[in-house]
C-alpha cells in the first residue's frame, strides 16, 4: 500500500489488472516478472526489442539496466525492472520528471511515425531491394531501442493512473457520474481517427504472416481533452474545498494522459510491426513463389543479424 | 448456475456478482461507456465470420464476446446498440471503441459472463456496470 503525503491509499496490487497479466517467479533469489505472459515474442522480434526493455530503468528512473530473458513459450521475463508504482508515483506526481519525458518521447514517436511511411513508400515500389529491407529492419531495432523505455511511461501503468483518479473522484461523485466525467476525459484521438479510417488494427503486436493489412497511426496526444468534459465542469462548479478540486483535476488530467497515451502505444507500435510484417512478406514472395508464408515465418526463428545475412545471402543466389 | 431464489449473491474470483429476485438475473461488471440499453443479446463467436448477414442480425442488438476484441469485432461495435465482454477493463480496446461511437459497455463480467445466453433479452447500464437479464 503507498500513502501519497497528504492523499490518497492506494493498493497497487488491486488496480484492476487482472492476475494473468503478471507472473512473478525467484530463480536463486532473484525475482523475475513476466509482464502480459499470454503475449508472446518470436526470436526476431525479442532480439530487435531487448535493448529497449533492458534500458528502461536506465531512461526512466537512471538506475542500472534491467536483464530481459525470453523462455521456451516465448514469454519475456524481467530482472531489475522497475515495479509499476515506481513509474506510476513519479507519472502522477513529478511534473517535471513527466514533462522531460514527454518530450523525447514525442520525438521517439515521431520518428517511428516516419519510419512506418518510409516502408510503405518502399512497399509502394514495383520492386523491393533487399538492401532496402536490410535497411528498414536495421531501423527498426535503432527505434526500438529508442521508443520501448518511453512505452513503460504508462505500459504498466495506466490502470494505476486511472484507480487515483477514480479515488479522489468517488470522495465527490456518484459512480454515474466518475464513470461519465472517466469516459469522457479517457478518450483518444487516434481511436477517434482509427475509427474514421476505418483502420482498427489486430490486438497482438506480434509478428505473424501473412501480414495484418498496414495503416498509418493517424493523431496526437490532446491534453486538453479532460477539460471539454461536461461532467467534470459540472464538478468543477459544485466542488468544495478549493484545494481538493485542484487534487481532482490533477489526478483527473493524468488519467486522460495516461489514456493517450497507452493508445498510442498501440497504434504507433501496431502500425510499425504491420510495416515490419508487410516488408518481409514482400520479400519473401519475391524470392519464394510457393510457399512465401513460411519463408517468412523462417525469418522470425533467427536473430536479427541472421536474419539479415540470410535476406542478403538469399538476394545474392537470386541476382546469380 | 446457481443463481436461484430471491436475493442469491455469488462472488467469484474476479469480484463480480450475481444474484436473482423473481425473473431477472443480474450481473455486475465494470461500466466503460455510460448510457442504459435494452435488447436482445447477440453472443458473437470467437471465429465468427462477420458477414453482412451477421452485421443485419447484431443491429439493435447488445453484442457480448469473450476473448480479444479484433478488428472483425470493432467492426460490429458500428452496428450494435450495447457491448459485452467477459474480460478487460475502463482502458480496454473494446471500451475505447465504444466510447467514441457513443455505445453502452460493460466490461470485465468475468464468471457472471457464462449466464448471458445468446437471444435472451437484457438491459445494460454503462456507467454503474450492472446487467439485468430477463428468464
Amino acid at each position: 500500500m503507498v500513502r501519497f503525503r497528504n492523499l490518497a491509499a492506494v493498493d497497487f496490487t488491486a488496480h484492476g489488472t487482472q492476475v494473468d497479466e503478471f507472473l512473478v517467479t525467484e530463480i536463486d533469489g532473484v525475482k523475475w516478472t513476466c509482464i502480459r505472459p499470454k503475449r508472446q515474442l518470436t526470436r526476431l522480434e525479442f532480439d530487435v526489442k531487448v535493448e529497449g526493455f533492458c534500458q528502461t530503468p536506465v531512461v526512466l528512473l537512471g538506475a542500472i539496466p534491467a536483464v530481459c530473458r525470453l523462455d521456451d513459450e516465448k514469454r519475456v521475463w524481467y530482472s531489475r525492472f522497475p515495479e509499476p508504482h515506481e513509474i506510476a508515483i513519479s507519472f502522477s506526481l513529478a511534473d517535471e520528471w513527466l514533462s522531460a519525458h514527454l518530450v523525447q518521447r514525442r520525438i521517439a514517436f515521431e520518428a517511428v511515425k516516419s519510419q512506418v511511411d518510409e516502408i510503405h513508400a518502399a512497399l509502394d515500389e514495383e520492386q523491393l531491394e533487399s538492401e532496402t529491407v536490410v535497411v528498414h529492419l536495421r531501423s527498426w531495432k535503432e527505434l526500438c531501442r529508442k521508443v520501448f523505455p518511453y512505452m513503460f511511461l504508462v505500459l504498466t501503468t495506466d490502470d494505476l493512473a486511472l484507480q487515483i483518479a477514480q479515488i479522489w473522484l468517488d470522495r465527490h461523485c456518484s459512480l454515474e457520474e466518475r464513470t461519465t466525467i472517466l469516459a469522457q476525459t479517457c478518450r483518444s484521438v487516434y481511436v477517434q481517427n482509427a475509427i474514421k479510417n476505418g483502420a482498427v488494427p489486430k490486438l497482438s503486436k506480434s509478428i505473424q504472416f501473412p501480414p495484418s493489412p498496414r495503416f498509418r497511426a493517424d493523431g496526437h496526444i490532446d491534453r486538453s481533452i479532460f477539460l471539454r468534459s461536461e461532467a467534470l465542469a459540472d464538478l468543477v462548479a459544485r466542488c468544495e474545498p478549493w484545494h481538493e478540486l485542484q487534487t481532482i483535476l490533477h489526478f483527473t488530467e493524468r488519467a486522460s494522459l495516461a489514456f493517450q497515451l497507452s493508445e498510442e502505444n498501440f497504434y504507433v507500435m501496431g502500425s510499425l510491426t504491420a510495416a515490419i510484417e508487410n516488408l518481409l512478406y514482400r520479400f519473401a514472395t519475391s524470392v519464394a513463389t510457393e510457399n512465401p508464408t513460411s519463408l517468412a515465418e523462417s525469418y522470425t526463428r533467427l536473430t536479427l543479424e541472421e536474419c539479415l545475412v540470410n535476406i542478403e545471402s538469399t538476394a545474392s543466389r537470386r541476382h546469380r | 448456475m446457481g443463481v436461484s431464489g430471491a436475493d442469491h449473491i455469488m462472488w467469484n474470483a474476479h469480484r463480480n456478482w450475481k444474484w436473482s429476485r423473481g425473473s431477472t438475473v443480474k450481473a455486475k461488471g465494470i461500466g466503460a461507456c455510460p448510457g442504459k440499453r435494452s435488447g436482445r443479446l447477440y453472443i458473437l463467436e470467437e471465429d465468427a465470420t462477420i458477414s453482412d448477414k451477421v452485421m443485419v442480425a447484431i443491429a439493435d442488438c447488445i453484442i457480448a464476446f469473450d476473448g480479444a476484441f479484433s478488428p472483425r469485432r470493432a467492426l460490429c461495435a458500428r452496428s450494435c446498440i450495447g457491448m459485452l465482454a467477459r474480460s478487460g477493463g475502463f482502458t480496454c480496446h473494446a471500451a475505447s471503441i465504444c466510447r467514441e461511437l457513443n455505445i453502452p459497455c460493460v466490461v470485465g463480467l468475468g464468471e457472471a459472463f457464462d449466464i448471458l445466453k445468446d437471444g435472451s433479452m437484457l438491459t445494460i447500464d454503462g456507467s454503474t456496470g450492472l446487467v439485468e437479464i430477463e428468464e
